[in-house]
């Protein structure tokens, strides 16, 4: 005798009728009704109380009352029944409201019935009243509770039923067993009509017949009959997609002409495509699960959601089932993206042999160290593997911070239990005083010296690169240190001096002092105005402060790069109009109560002038005057305020002690600096997000304010 | 060339058979034994009895078949016996088995019947030509019904062995009619 396949293939050929897709059927058939012959359910018995709550209700010492234990027809009319989006109902009738609820042990089924007084029975004259016993007739029940249905979905449930208290393992065990028996009302009908469409299409379709052989001859469990649908369904998607594709990159041939423009239509069509893909994948991928999970294993968004947020609690719920689920799921995500990133490598080199995928080739690498691994889990892995697999986009943001709160929670916990704490511990608590680098460090260690110096050299790499970027496209710090160094150069050679020459910068600012000392002793303000466009205000110190700005915009060439770079020029212009309106009323000049007579002198010069050149006249000096004076008149003025600026620097810087104070100033400023960086960088906490490029700018901003106070320091040694 | 021998090559070369074949191998009942008197073989004179002679034989040969096409019904349904819903959909498609061989109708046992009982020569000889006519049929019939051999080869390990039997028993009638007068 030959084998059962061989037997099979003979009666087929022979009777035309086929065995083995009888067999298929008979599987799936069994596969469908396997939870209510044999659900797996576990019962727990009601109080000893109740025995005898069918005659009178003696736990209440009420004899004049009794449970009605339901007969098999009531029995059967409470049973609840599922639609495929979850809509619950009954032989008995639609459902509303608040029900009380029993999961039979032995079939699977839920039952519902109204909790309350019935009525009397006719017989005994007994009130009758319905119990969480009475479906089942006092038997087990695998849950017991009350449900609250709304718009036909089950809204809450919970585990409220004195006759069987159940706790809490009971109560998740009616939820998952209320999931699948969902799954199965949905499978069922989405299975009967795939089959009755295929029936009509056999012969007439390839979709018709793909279904008939799977199910005759590649299927032969229910799961098979699954794929074999879902396999349909993808290869219907791919061809129109494919087809899409081709249809897009035509109409581009046809309408661009060779070029970038094309290219990158090529592009977007072809990421459109990707697109679509993992689109469908991602739905194929859902559809997989519900109905693998069909074993009432898992969770199903179609009553979960509803049960989560108002179940209070599942407090024994078997907490494997749920990480089980999250682990295959997690591997599911990290396959589905290695094999997207593979695609797209592929199609890259495809594409162009010469491409550059080594990127894409790492993150692969990556992913498939994970996969390779085969527990991996985000939940408990160290966090450096997933700091790379979420810089390698392998991770979602949800699982990447789940992680992170996983180390920090580790690492808190063991410094509470006064462990001595080291390595990842300590680098993830990153305490005060610890060393940054070495908490890099010891991150990255689980990967290995060769990777940690592989990262290291890329950090390098990429340094070297943001220091040449900053080189070629000058930052405004950079032009600001330039600027002064500019001026100071011009002014220099404005004077006749040379610059980079020895006492060169004191010369200047010598020179610089006398004329802004001259150029306040003249008195010739509105010149000064003009050339700096200043506001005058009558305030009331009566123009004091207005004459003390001026002076500080005339000596503000002659601070140092350091000081410049120190105080942004402002802040020097600021702290010096103090020194500098001491240092004027001290020599009187010129007096505050003159200010106001120099402004109506200014006032009249411009109004001269417009009339001169049949302008307008100028109504505020607010704006830039220049363009309102002759070269003569500009020069001359330009001239009596050199003079003046010049004085004033002299005066003032040639003051050793004045001098001293603003070094002091200014090496205080720096060492704040430093200071408040210095706390910056240490207070990084290495578990909440920070990354390698804050700690290079910081590091970087560091030692440019210690340069800066070396040198201050060494003004000031000088001085001194 | 002798009439038998030339029956013989008519009958191989119909069946498919050798000639050596054809003319070597005695003629026997489905059951495997030679019913076919020598006499008869021989073509001796009892026209009637010829005809007797063939509707013996070809009754046993059918009910050999019957029985044959039982044993294996039999043994199919055994196969599937731990399989109620499979069995049930094989019961469904056994009568098959008999189609198989449904060209093999009552046609030759109607003919011998009233060939046996006619007393005028001349509707006898009428009826030995329909009888040859028939046996000319069953002939062509067996020869192309691939249903037979696969029988015969069935996957449930029956030794069946339809194919030879209903060969050598038309075989042997083609020479019986010989001698029907």
């Amino acid at each position: 005798m030959k084998s059962k396949e061989e037997i099979d293939a003979w009666i087929k050929s022979v009777t035309q009728r086929d065995p083995a897709g009888a067999r298929n059927r008979a599987l799936a058939s069994l596969a469908l009704s396997k939870k209510s012959a044999d659900p797996g359910l576990v019962g727990t018995p009601r109080g000893d109380k109740y025995q005898g709550e069918e005659i009178d209700q003696s736990f209440r010492g009420d004899q004049n009352s009794k449970t009605r234990y339901f007969t098999d027809a009531q029995k059967e009319d409470s049973k609840l029944e599922f639609g495929r989006s979850g809509e619950v109902s009954t032989k008995g009738g639609t459902l509303d409201g608040s029900r009380g609820f029993v999961v039979d042990p032995q079939t699977g089924k839920t039952h519902v019935f109204k909790e309350g007084r019935e009525g009397t029975d006719a017989g005994d004259n007994k009130n009758v009243f319905l119990h969480h016993s009475s479906p089942l007739s006092g038997d087990d029940v695998a849950g017991a509770g009350q449900i609250e249905v709304s718009g036909q979905h089950i809204e809450k449930i919970t585990d409220r039923s004195g006759h069987y208290k159940p706790t809490g393992e009971f109560t998740f065990q009616a939820v998952r067993q209320l999931n699948a028996e969902t799954l199965s009302a949905d499978i069922k009908e989405r299975l009967s009509r795939r089959k009755s469409t295929a029936t009509k299409q056999e012969g007439t379709s390839e979709k018709g017949a793909t279904w008939k052989a799977g199910e005759a001859e590649g299927a032969d469990t229910f799961e098979q009959l699954i794929a074999a649908e879902i396999q349909v369904a993808r290869e219907d998607f791919f061809a129109k997609l494919d087809k899409e594709q081709q249809d897009a990159l035509d109409e581009a041939d046809s309408r661009l002409p060779e070029g970038p423009e094309r290219e990158n239509r090529y592009d977007q069509i072809n990421q459109a495509r990707r697109k679509m893909a993992d689109g469908f994948r991602d739905v194929a991928r859902a559809v997989e699960d519900i109905l693998r999970d069909s074993a009432g294993t898992a969770k199903n968004p179609l009553i979960d959601s509803r049960v989560q947020n108002t179940h209070q609690p599942f407090d024994n719920a078997d907490p494997d089932a749920s990480a089980k689920y999250a682990e295959r799921r997690n591997q599911e995500d990290l396959k589905l993206k290695y094999d997207a990133l593979i695609g797209v490598i592929d199609e890259k080199l495809q594409k162009d042999p010469a491409a550059d995928v080594s990127g894409l080739r790492k993150k692969a690498e990556v992913a498939e160290k994970a996969l390779l691994a085969g527990n991996y889990n985000p939940a408990v892995n160290r966090e450096t593997d997933v700091t790379l697999l979420g810089k390698a986009g392998m991770l979602s943001d949800a699982e990447y911070d789940a992680l992170r709160s996983d180390v920090k929670t580790k690492a808190l916990a063991a410094e509470q239990s006064g462990a001595p704490l080291s390595g990842p511990d300590l680098a993830a608590l990153y305490k005060d005083g610890y060393n940054k680098k070495s908490a890099i460090k010891q991150l990255a260690q689980p990967l290995g010296e060769e990777k940690y110096a592989e990262l290291l050299q890329q950090n390098a790499k990429n340094a070297a690169a943001l220091k040449k970027e900053k080189e070629e496209q000058p930052s405004i710090e950079g032009a600001k240190k330039a600027a002064p160094k500019d001026a100071i150069a011009e002014a220099m050679i404005a004077e006749g001096l040379k610059p980079g020459e020895s006492g060169a910068v004191e010369k200047l600012k010598k020179i610089l002092g006398e004329k802004a000392a001259a150029a306040i002793s003249d008195s010739d303000l509105p010149a000064k105005m003009l050339q700096y466009g200043v506001k005058v205000v009558d305030d009331a110190s009566g123009g004091a402060d207005v004459a003390a700005f001026k002076i500080g915009e005339a000596t503000s060439a002659s601070l140092g790069a350091q000081e410049y770079l120190q105080t942004g020029g402002n802040e020097a212009q600021i702290r010096n109009k103090q020194r500098m309106t001491d240092e004027i009323a001290k020599k009187g000049k010129p007096t505050l109560k003159e200010v106001p007579k120099e402004e109506s002198e200014a006032k009249a010069d411009i109004e001269a002038q417009a009339q001169r050149t049949d302008q307008k006249p100028h109504d505020g000096l607010e704006r830039s005057g220049e363009d309102m004076l002759s070269a003569e008149d500009k020069n001359k003025a330009r001239q009596k305020r050199d003079a003046k600026v010049q004085a004033a620097t002299s005066a003032i810087y040639n003051d050793p002690a004045f001098e001293a104070g603003r070094l002091k100033q200014a090496i205080e400023a720096v060492e704040a600096v430093v200071q408040k960086q210095q706390t910056r960088l240490d207070d990084l906490d290495p578990t909440d997000g920070y990354s390698q490029d804050e700690i290079s700018k910081l590091t970087r901003e560091i030692a440019v304010a210690n340069k800066k106070l070396a040198s201050l320091k060494e003004d000031l040694a000088e001085l001194e | 060339m002798s009439s038998n021998a030339a029956q013989g090559e008519w009958v191989a070369r119909v069946l498919g058979l050798s000639v050596a074949m054809a003319k070597t191998e005695p003629a026997t009942s489905a059951a495997g034994t030679n019913t076919v008197p020598a006499e008869t073989q021989n073509g001796g004179d009892g026209g009637n009895a010829a005809f007797t002679e063939s509707a013996l034989m070809w009754r046993d040969c059918k009910q050999a078949m019957t029985d044959k096409i039982a044993q294996l019904k039999s043994a199919i349904l055994d196969a599937y016996a731990d399989e109620p819903e499979v069995q049930a959909e094989v019961r469904g498609g056994l009568g098959a088995l008999d189609d198989a061989v449904a060209g093999l109708d009552g046609r030759l046992e109607t003919t011998l019947d009233a060939a046996i009982k006619a007393r005028d020569p001349a509707q006898q000889r009428e009826l030995a030509q329909q009888t040859k006519a028939i046996i000319a049929d069953y002939i062509k019939f067996v020869a192309s019904e691939k249903r037979i051999a696969a029988l015969d080869d069935n996957a449930l390990g029956i030794p069946m062995g339809l194919g030879a039997s209903l060969t050598r028993t038309l075989t042997s009638l083609v020479g019986l009619t010989r001698t029907m007068s």
